[in-house]
């Protein structure tokens, strides 16, 4: 019984270290007690998501998607740049170009974006968002600007962490 | 060049919230559900003298689980079993909950941390498995039955598991030493095969209740580990189990747990058969004796749409001075779905308490009809 008791803690040290490493290959399903499993053959009234609906499981996305590129990208973009007019999305070539956008906590300055989604994987290099600035000069014409190059980059980053949150998500 | 930092910081400042909102669905899931289970039993058996033949009983619990996923892929939650039963439970288990725990989950693996049943007791295979009905030879006989130990009779061996689930030899059903706090890991499922262990460091510590006695009459360090095999080749369904207990006795006149069992079951075109055998070797008995005890279950179900059937039996021996405390139970069970969650059930017990020796006190025979319903919510 020692060896069990020096054993035991060691290892589920080592089992958290584990938790690490994403692809073990093992299918992540864990049992339930045999009084659950023999009254849920049964099945419940409310259906799967129990008395209030909470846990409803969402229609899975992936599988035969028609769109030509990442679908997680592609989800992410959109609704990473839903606060500006779309003028164009096309879901087969991964081109999302956006209207001018004048924010309007800074009157006399617009923007204007063009993400390009270039892979069918979820990979950091998979977006490429360009960002284009124009400024009102004393005479009312719309002068383009320079643009800090962080911000594309911080557009970028934004689009791939609300991609892997859905991605997430998804495979819950 | 202040006013364009301003602008492009809230460009992405617009665009981190409004990407923030549409994920705001990541927030831990809620779910509430549950069973009220109601049972009309008649009765009869050898010790019912001065008794009623007839009895009801209803059984309710109020499930809450938690579940969420944090960004980075790890699942988290709670389980909690609340008994919402209008008296407490004849088999011990908690007043306000049966079960509570907290989970970790992921590719990794799952950890269980809490009042929670063995991890043997998920991964076991045997008759009880593949029982309709109220559960067959672990299903709702007990209540009417009259254990022998009542009548001045002996331990005995009454459910198809090992001694913490099992629970007192001198009552059927007993609660007192599942659901004790406890840490479990299961491993993920590798070509239908998966892993188990728990370790609860105390045998009766449960809920809020943590004990440092380590004399006395109690067990503690308790181990269960188990090993599960499911696969299924078109209509043919297996699955298989190895499971091992083991736990340190307080007292020294007393044997330390070791036990295990293995069970089988097989499954074509809505049938099953079942079988198992444990082995509970010398635990808890005197250390001057050398008494062993063992049990061996068989069962055989039929599953055809709404409507459901079994035969499950269960036999177990406990060696005593003379001879064996023989226990056989066998229970005949059906169902019919007539809604997804309402159940309307019958099942017939015919048990045999048996010491050694003629004509004993402490033998019982009997047999319990049940007519019930189960609505799960």
């Amino acid at each position: 019984m020692k060896i069990f008791r020096s054993l035991f803690f060691p290892l589920l040290g080592a089992v958290f270290l584990l938790s690490a490493c994403d692809n073990t290959g093992g299918e992540a399903s864990y049992p339930k007690r045999a009084k659950d499993t023999r009254r849920e053959q049964y099945g419940k009234l409310t259906g799967e998501g129990g008395l209030f609906g909470l846990n409803r499981k969402e229609e899975e996305g992936g599988g035969a998607s028609p769109i030509g590129v990442n679908s997680f990208l592609w989800r992410a973009t959109l609704d990473t740049l839903a606060f500006m007019p779309l003028t164009s999305a096309d879901p087969f070539g991964g081109v999302i170009i956006t209207d001018w956008y004048e924010d309007p906590a800074t009157p006399g300055e617009r923007f204007k974006v063009t993400a390009l989604i270039l892979d069918k994987n979820l990979r950091a290099d998979g977006i490429k968002v360009s960002l284009f600035r124009q400024k009102k000069d004393d005479s009312g014409h719309w002068r383009d600007s320079e643009v800090n190059a962080s911000t594309a980059r911080d557009l970028e980053n934004t689009i791939l962490t609300r991609a892997r949150q859905l991605r997430v998500r998804q495979s819950s | 060049m202040k006013k364009f930092l301003l602008g492009t910081t809230g460009l992405v400042g617009a665009a981190v919230l409004f990407s923030s909102a549409a994920s705001a669905g990541e927030t831990p899931k809620v779910t509430v559900g549950g069973f009220i289970d109601f049972q009309a039993g008649i009765m009869s058996d050898d010790l019912d003298a001065a008794q009623r033949g007839y009895g009801f009983r209803n059984d309710t619990e109020v499930n809450v689980s938690v579940d969420g996923k944090t960004d980075s892929g790890l699942g988290y939650g709670a389980v909690i079993d609340l008994e919402a039963d209008v008296t407490a439970d004849a088999s011990g288990q908690g007043l306000n909950a049966s079960r509570t725990y907290i989970y970790l989950d992921g590719n990794w693996g799952r950890f269980e941390l809490g009042s929670n049943n063995t991890s043997i007791e998920a991964l076991k295979v045997d008759a009880s498995n593949i029982a309709r009905g109220s559960g067959g030879i672990h299903g709702g006989w007990w209540y009417y039955a009259n254990h022998p130990a009542a009548f001045g009779g002996g331990a005995y061996i009454t459910s198809a598991a090992l001694p913490q689930d099992h629970g007192s030899m001198f009552v059927a059903g007993g609660e007192t030493t599942d659901n004790t706090t406890k840490i479990t890991y299961y491993s993920p499922r590798f070509s239908g095969f998966q892993l188990g262990a728990s370790y609860s460091p105390d045998g009766t510590d449960k809920g809020q209740t943590m004990t440092r006695t380590d004399t006395g009459a109690g067990f503690g360090d308790i181990f269960d580990v188990g090993l599960n095999y499911e696969n299924q080749w078109d209509e043919i369904s297996f699955s298989a189990a190895i499971t091992g207990e083991w736990g340190d006795a307080d007292s020294a006149a007393v044997e330390n747990i070791g036990a295990w069992n293995i069970g089988a079951a097989l499954g074509y075109m809505g049938f099953q058969i079942a079988g198992s055998y444990g082995d509970w070797g010398d635990s808890m008995m005197p250390t001057a004796s050398s008494f062993d005890s063992d049990y061996w279950t068989l069962g055989a179900s039929y599953d055809f749409g709404q409507f459901g059937a079994s035969v499950t039996y269960l036999d177990s021996n406990v060696e005593v001075a003379g001879g064996d405390n023989d226990f056989d139970n066998l229970v005949i069970g059906a169902d019919y779905e007539l809604a997804p969650g309402l159940t309307p059930y019958i099942e017939v017990s015919f048990y045999d308490f048996d010491a050694p020796g003629v004509g004993v006190a402490g033998d019982n025979d009997g047999d319990v009809f049940l007519l019930g319903t189960l609505l799960s919510f």
